[in-house]
């Protein structure tokens, strides 16, 4: 079974939309202690009602918390978030590593770190089966705020056929 | 850390940053920081927009929530998401995932 490991913003992205429970009660999802803090510590501090979303899968087992035992070298343009993630991907087998973000991905591009986007999730709970087109419609309608126009009509297209 | 850093201004704008000073109950400097901290805001979500930052990396610098860099993206009408090539690069491995899924 494969590790989808996340980055904050592919995770606040899928919160969002509503997806995010349903993708982790169908695969093993993991984050780290610093993503954590990104998105539940901080989003909690500023009220942020998805950041208590976030918690609860945390609590219920559903996402998981695995830090690396030695991290990478800085990248001056990434942040600690980003970076743990990195140093995890070297450490968990098996792993796919969910982003949306242009430079990170560019960073897992020259390591050849196998990467989904946000939105391929919704179309992998669909294509297996483990939510309905009426599901699937309405996480795409929530997440379109977050993603491209032209991104949106093929996920779209490609969730109707 | 904080850091002092001179600065040269010209005359002229100085009764606007006085105006502004007086209208919102605080002091120059920290108007010509609220400037500052504006405009940098901006260029850094530009930056990320180009994949020059990460959401992570400019959260850390702007000190606020990776949930506050998107409403500030959205706010400006800017999404902060893959490019094209890397959309097409996560969906030629979801084909692959599926298949064995299945």
């Amino acid at each position: 079974m494969y590790n989808f490991i996340f980055d904050s913003d592919a995770l606040i992205k899928l919160v969002y939309s509503g997806a995010l429970i349903n993708v982790c009660k169908n695969f093993n999802c993991i984050i780290t202690s610093e993503i954590k803090k990104e998105t539940v510590d901080e989003g909690k501090k500023r009220f942020y009602p998805d950041a208590e979303l976030i918690e609860k899968l945390i609590e219920n087992k559903l996402l998981k918390i695995k830090n690396p035992n030695k991290n990478v070298e800085p990248i001056k343009n990434l942040g600690k978030g980003e970076l743990s993630i990195l140093s995890l991907s070297k450490e968990v087998k098996n792993h796919i590593i969910i982003s949306d973000d242009k430079t990170f991905i560019k960073e897992l591009e020259k390591e050849d770190i196998n990467l989904l986007v946000p939105t391929d999730l919704i179309v992998l709970l669909k294509r297996l089966n483990k939510i309905n087109q009426k599901e699937a419609n309405d996480y795409l309608e929530k997440i379109k705020m977050f993603i491209k126009e032209e991104n949106y009509k093929k996920i779209k297209k490609e969730l109707e056929e | 850390m904080v850091i002092v850093y001179p600065l040269k201004l010209k005359e002229e704008i100085m009764p606007i940053i006085d105006l502004k000073s007086k209208e919102e109950h605080t002091n120059k400097s920290i108007v010509l920081k609220q400037l500052i901290y504006q405009s940098l805001e901006d260029y850094m979500i530009n930056l990320c927009a180009n994949g020059r930052l990460s959401v992570g990396k400019v959260a850390e610098i702007l000190d606020v929530s990776i949930y506050d860099i998107h409403k500030i993206a959205n706010k400006k009408g800017i999404k902060l998401t893959a490019n094209e090539e890397q959309i097409q690069k996560s969906k030629e491995f979801l084909d692959k995932l599926s298949k064995k899924a299945s």
